[in-house]
């Protein structure tokens, strides 16, 4: 059983007389426990794709269905929810939030959800015990981006979606991060969906969907995903 | 500029309309509110000077004690810069009580003085100005009272005060034929008189020949001063200068009157004192004769009277005496008729008795009598019989056997004498034995017989004695019978006659009795009829005594009070001085201009900190936008844009909003708030409607103030983006880092502080301007709120306070004349008795002088003694006003009201000088009491006398009625009334009404104030709160990502917000405090204190409305949040 299905799955914009499709019609699955990573250049709708499956957005026709459950037909509280308990999300800028230090900025996602992890947990496992306390700007991107994906870890989320998470990063640090994200796919069994302008990281992942205009051009499963450290781009 | 840039300004303009219109609205709020408020007191002035000089108001009115002639008037007329002069006539008169019973200022209309313009014409508001003998005008703005309309009479009493009213006006009754407005009046205060209670109550107009004056009491004048704006610097200057000008030539004209009149006078008051004295004199003695004769002749009544009484009562005594005697007699009468009676039938029975008895003696004795008789005679055959016998038979033998047995004897005697022997002794013896026995024989048989005969004789003696007895007995008896049934009949006669003559007595007693009663009766109403005339006459002869001396009384009382008027007069104009007086004395007319400058000082005030917290939020907001343009700012230098150009767009935003604001702002300000606030003078003054009179000054310093702010702000932080370079500026700003704040290290608060509130505190630390800005903005408006309601409770205690709290009386009787206490003893005796007066005390207001230190002040300032000490705390609560503690009287010092110290300087102890100018008089202040309404300097009535040397004159009665209904005053008013010396009973509550009304109009002003400061409350936390967001957008949108429900993501701002205005409001209600007393300090009319308090509710108000408007802020806000697109997270910072 697939965790995310997307069937058929329309995004209509009207821009005055001209109606763009966004997404134009597109459907794939991912797996649970899936590192899957899904790849375009600037406007080739992936984005919508991620709002949409981000419960951030709805829409205009077609099935999302997740965890079997169609999101696409969920109301606004439904999709808070959804969002609360099963997503969890990691942003290109990180969106810590300046004013609380890493554990506070953890915490910030554990106080809402169910069954959290120990915010301190979180951070031992991306490896920042040590800058707890620190806020964020006194810490590096990747330090910043690890924070981040402990918030988003700490919440035991079905889905950790991430937002070209090394958009901001240089090249190591980058590499760090997606390590981090590999590594929680493999260890933690976390399904991962990545979205990136990078095609050269799809070979670290299990399943590469690419996206040009609106439409999935190519959905394929790596027999034997990379480790992050072996690739370079 | 270049067109795209100028493009791009207007959209943004367009693109940030709420920010833009909150700028321009709380721009408008602040301009408008100071400029409107600026142009209030302007158009004051500009109305009253319109009014005064249409009306052509008089610079100076000469007031002197001997009144002015034409000379005067010339001579006033011939001093340089005066250009009018204008004679006049004025009484203060009493209405009579069907007309209303008020005091009126009656003027003379004005009639030029060879032909110049009038002086103080009076509008004509309804109706016509008097034009003959008997018409009036009255006042249209008489503030109490009944009102009179056009076509009623009214009517004047004849006495005013000391002044006979006769003697000024010719007639008494007038006809009013219009009501008028005049100039010397502009306000509800009429001024002092010496008449009633000292208040006038209206003016009116009568026509200069009602009057009778010889000499004109006023003269008005005109100088050159009046060429000059009435309130300006140059009029007060000129005003001063002419004062000591028309002074001088006061003294002048003095003298020569001295020299004319006085003189004249003093000669004609002597003749006629001396004709009073002699007359009086006279006159005296005659009544005194009256009354000695009057009192003899009483005398002697009472004496006659006792007497008649005295023998009325004899009589009295007598006709019961005679009463009982009579029944006492009929008792008698009876009583002896039965006696007598008994005793007749007692005689008839004896008689009847005696009369049988000698019937059964008379049969007995005719029966036993001859019974006797046959037995004697019996007897006497019977001794016939023997005695024949005897005498036939036994007679001749024993005589024979005697005379044989003696022949024996002798021949045996003769024997034995010759023989003696025995045997014939013997025979002898037996011989002699029997002649003896024979002898005896014989007389035995005729004592026998003799005493038989004797015995018989005896018997028949016997009888016949007897028969003798009987028969005379018998015959006494039948002649006491006879006699006895004379006498019985004689008695009868004796007993009929008696019984009738006894009973015709008896009438006749009980006929005299009877009349003596009627006759008694008939005195008796004789006497009273002779007492009740003999009173009557005594009575009217005492009564005529009465009538001839009160007369005469009156006659002379009036004579000596025309005298003593006449010393007075005279005493009076032996030191003739003019009182040069100038509008400042007219009422209303320096109040007016206080109050025009009291808006000023609160325009001066409240608008200014307005305007400075609508600059301050108007600076925060363009900070702001110019910091969200920070990338923008960085592109267009990047293209080449100069400095200036990029400055220019961001000015042309704010000068677009400032101006536009302040042009709004003032229209809206000057054509509705001077209208608005002198709705509520309108009240007070009655000089018709305010036109708008632009200060302009105020609106250009105003609408500076405002847009300079806003474009120096705008330049100051566009210049310092500005000058970094292009590059730096594009770079988004490094968000301000995270700290730790203070309150982490206070570990057991920080622990316990759940996450929420730990970022709110970290969150308002961090932007340390932005709390600075939020919370002085906040402040500012709460503060504005707090003084705008502030400012209506120091109205309050003018009301509650002063008529509830502190007059604890309801009600003032108001005398005709004042008095000493044992003067107006009429007046106690009338409220003694009332059962519905719980307290009372005569009182007095006095005006006075007060001088400490060189300061002296006079206006409303009053000297007031009770003097009913005993009641004093049931009348008047003297008491501190912080603490409430209570006061206490004595007669070692007086007692000042606040205000009075406040404004003199004056602490407890010092030494006052107090008293009319000319009678001051040093005494120590004992205390100062709470007191809103004038300046009243208690003292007790002893205190008084040691001071001043004379017993307190009262003139009014403080009551307190215990039933205020209408019902029970209408019945006060009414027992009071009655009383012709008492003219007026007052009621509180009526004055109370009269205040409430003037505070409620002055509560406008406050109403406006409040709603600006609301209005900019509102914009301004929505200002602020807005920026807030969008600042935080970012922030905002992760929230919503990482699945937080709106609730929760709007508490994060909200709860930082209400923290930031429950700041705001924290400073804001200190700040208040300050605002709110200086404000009412600065708004503080003379002669009233305005309370020092605010309530607790206005910090309520002050802060729940800022509550309330944050809330709604809030709740706008929240739609904003909710509306805000998760996306804004994935954006890159800017």
């Amino acid at each position: 059983m697939s965790l995310i299905e997307f069937k058929n799955v329309y995004k209509r914009y009207k821009m005055g007389e001209i109606v763009i499709n966004a997404v134009d019609g597109i459907s794939f699955k991912v797996e649970e426990g899936e590192f899957a990573v899904v790849v375009g250049a600037s406007g080739a709708g992936k984005t919508t794709v991620l709002n949409i499956l981000g419960g951030m957005d709805s829409c205009s026709e077609g099935e999302v269905i997740f965890d079997n459950r169609d999101i696409s037909k969920f109301n606004e509280k439904n999709l808070i929810e959804y969002r609360r308990f099963e997503i969890g999300f990691v942003f290109q800028f990180y969106n810590l939030v300046q004013n609380l230090t890493a554990k506070e900025n953890v915490e910030l996602a554990t106080q809402i959800c169910k069954n959290p992890m120990d915010s301190e947990k979180a951070l031992e496992f991306v490896g920042l015990t040590q800058r707890k306390d620190n806020f964020p700007s006194q810490m590096s991107g990747g330090e910043q981006q690890r924070v981040s994906i402990a918030r988003a870890l700490a919440k035991r989320p079905k889905l950790l979606l991430c937002d070209e998470p090394t958009g901001a990063l240089d090249y190591n640090t980058g590499r760090q991060i997606l390590k981090q994200l590999q590594e929680t796919c493999r260890n933690e069994k976390m399904t991962v969906v990545l979205i990136t302008h990078n095609g050269a990281i799809t070979p670290m992942a299990d399943h590469v969907i690419e996206m040009k205009s609106g439409k999935i051009v190519r959905d394929e499963y790596n027999k034997n995903p990379k480790n992050v450290m072996e690739i370079e781009w | 500029m270049t067109k795209s840039l100028l493009k791009n300004t207007f959209r943004e303009i367009r693109n940030s309309k709420a920010r833009f219109f909150s700028i321009l609205i709380i721009i408008a709020l602040g301009v408008g509110f100071f400029a409107g408020i600026k142009s209030t007191a302007p158009s004051m002035y500009n109305l009253a000077e319109t009014y005064y000089s249409g009306n052509n108001l008089m610079d100076y009115r000469l007031v002197s004690t001997v009144g002015f002639d034409d000379d005067d008037v010339k001579a006033v007329k011939s001093l340089r810069g005066v250009t009018a002069v204008m004679p006049s006539y004025c009484c203060d008169v009493v209405e009579e009580a069907n007309s209303g019973g008020e005091i009126i200022h009656l003027m003379s209309l004005p009639k030029s003085f060879e032909k110049e313009k009038t002086i103080n014409t009076p509008v004509v508001k309804k109706g016509r100005l008097p034009n003959k003998t008997g018409e009036i005008a009255i006042e249209e703005g008489a503030i109490s009272g009944k009102k009179l309309k056009i076509g009623e009479i009214v009517e004047f009493r004849p006495q005013a005060g000391d002044t006979d009213i006769t003697t000024v006006l010719k007639t008494l009754k007038y006809k009013i034929v219009g009501i008028v407005g005049s100039p010397l009046y502009i306000s509800y205060q009429r001024g002092t008189t010496t008449v009633g209670d000292g208040k006038i109550n209206q003016y009116m107009y009568a026509c200069p020949s009602d009057f009778s004056y010889e000499r004109y009491t006023e003269l008005y004048v005109k100088t050159t001063a009046s060429n000059n704006s009435a309130f300006s610097e140059e009029y007060k200057n000129e005003i001063e200068k002419f004062t000591s000008v028309l002074k001088n030539s006061g003294k002048v004209r003095c003298q020569s009157f001295s020299k004319d009149v006085i003189s004249k006078a003093e000669k004609e008051l002597n003749s006629a004192k001396n004709k009073y004295n002699s007359s009086s004199k006279k006159v005296y003695k005659k009544l005194a004769d009256a009354e000695k004769k009057l009192k003899k002749g009483e005398k002697k009544y009472y004496k006659e009277i006792k007497k008649a009484k005295k023998e009325l009562n004899l009589a009295k005594k007598k006709l019961s005496q005679g009463k009982i005697d009579l029944e006492q007699g009929w008792a008698t009468y009876y009583s002896e008729i039965a006696k007598a009676e008994k005793t007749i039938k007692d005689g008839e029975k004896q008689l009847k008795e005696a009369e049988k008895k000698y019937k059964t003696e008379k049969a007995k004795f005719d029966k036993e009598i001859p019974k006797a008789q046959a037995k004697i005679d019996n007897g006497w055959d019977k001794y016939n019989e023997a005695y024949e016998k005897f005498t036939d038979e036994q007679e001749p033998m024993l005589k024979a056997g005697i005379n044989a047995a003696k022949g024996t004897v002798e021949v045996l005697q003769s024997a034995y004498d010759l023989v003696p022997d025995e045997r014939i002794k013997e025979q002898l013896n037996r011989a002699k034995i029997t002649l003896a026995q024979l002898k005896k024989q014989y007389s035995d048989a005729k004592s026998k017989l003799k005493k038989s005969q004797n015995k018989l004789a005896k018997a028949q003696k016997q009888l016949d004695k007897k028969r003798n007895v009987a028969e005379s007995e018998l015959k006494s008896a039948k002649a006491q019978i006879t006699s006895g049934k004379a006498e019985l009949a004689r008695n009868k006669e004796k007993f009929e006659d008696e019984k009738t003559s006894g009973y015709n007595k008896l009438i006749v007693a009980e006929e005299e009795l009877a009349k003596g009663q009627s006759e008694y009766e008939k005195s008796v109403k004789t006497y009273k009829k002779e007492k009740a005339k003999g009173l009557k006459s005594l009575q009217s002869g005492e009564e005529e005594y009465q009538k001839q001396k009160a007369g005469a009384d009156k006659k002379f009382a009036k004579a000596y009070k025309k005298i003593q008027n006449s010393e007075k007069q005279l005493k009076a104009m032996k030191n003739p001085k003019w009182y040069v007086f100038n509008r400042d004395d007219n009422p209303g007319y320096s109040t007016f201009s206080q109050n025009a400058d009291r808006l000023d000082a609160v325009a001066s005030v409240f608008p200014v900190f307005f305007l400075l917290v609508a600059v301050l939020v108007c600076v925060t907001t363009m900070t702001r936008l110019i910091e969200e343009k920070r990338t923008e700012i960085g592109t267009f230098k990047a293209l080449g844009y100069s400095n200036r150009s990029i400055i220019i767009k961001f000015i042309t935003y704010s000068l677009t909003a400032g101006v536009a604001g302040s042009i709004i702002g003032t229209v809206l300000g000057v054509i509705s708030l001077p209208f608005v606030i002198y709705e509520t003078y309108k009240i007070m003054y009655y000089i018709g409607d305010i036109t708008l009179v632009l200060h302009i000054p105020s609106i250009i310093i105003g609408v500076l103030a405002a847009v300079l702010c806003t474009t120096a702000v705008t330049v100051i932080v566009c210049w310092n983006s500005l000058r970094q370079k292009p590059s730096a500026i594009m770079r988004p700003k490094a968000p301000k880092a995270g700290k730790r704040i203070f309150l982490e290290h206070i570990k057991p608060l920080w622990n316990k502080m759940n996450f929420t509130a730990k970022l709110t505190a970290r969150n308002l630390l961090r932007y340390k301007s932005r709390l600075c800005m939020t919370v002085i903005g906040v402040a500012g408006c709460c503060a504005l709120i707090v003084a705008a309601f502030g400012l209506m409770n120091s109205f309050d205690p003018l009301t509650e306070d002063q008529f509830q709290t502190i007059y604890k009386y309801n009600t003032t009787v108001v005398t005709k004349e004042s008095g000493t206490e044992k003067e107006l003893e009429y007046l106690t005796r009338i409220v003694k008795n009332d059962s519905n007066v719980k307290h009372y005390s005569l009182a007095i207001q006095e005006e006075t002088c007060v001088k400490f230190k060189k300061v002296t002040k006079q206006d409303g300032t009053y000297i007031t003694v009770l003097q009913n000490l005993k009641d004093f705390s049931s009348l008047t609560s003297l008491h501190t006003r912080t603490g409430k503690k209570e006061i206490t009287l004595r007669n070692d010092g007086v007692l000042i009201n606040e205000k009075l110290a406040e404004e003199m300087g004056i602490s407890v102890g010092d030494s006052i000088s107090v008293g009319e100018s000319d009678n001051m008089a040093t005494v120590k202040v004992q205390g100062i009491y709470e007191q809103y309404i004038n300046n009243y300097i208690y003292m007790t009535p002893t205190l008084y006398k040691s001071l001043y040397g004379h017993e307190v004159k009262y003139n009014i009665m403080n009551v307190a009625l215990g039933d205020t209904s209408e019902k029970a005053k209408t019945l006060f008013s009414g027992k009071c009334l009655k009383n012709e010396k008492i003219v007026a009973v007052s009621y509180i509550d009526s004055v109370l009404e009269d205040f409430r009304n003037m505070l409620d109009s002055l509560n406008m002003v406050v109403v406006v104030m409040i709603i600006c400061a609301a209005a900019l409350a509102f914009v301004v936390l929505y200002n602020l709160t807005s920026i807030n967001i969008g600042e935080r957008v970012r922030e905002i949108a992760t929230f919503k990502v990482l699945g937080f429900y709106n609730k929760e993501t709007s508490a994060f701002i909200f709860i930082e917000n209400i923290v930031l205005t429950l700041l705001g409001i924290g400073a804001g209600l200190v700040l208040g405090v300050f605002l709110t007393d200086f404000i009412v300090q600065t708004v503080e009319i003379d002669n009233i204190m305005f309370g020092r308090e605010i309530f607790v509710s206005t910090y309520f108000y002050a802060a729940g409305l800022t509550i309330i408007f944050s809330l709604m802020v809030l709740f706008v806000m929240r739609f904003k949040i909710k509306a805000i697109n998760m996306v804004e997270s994935l954006k890159s910072v800017e």
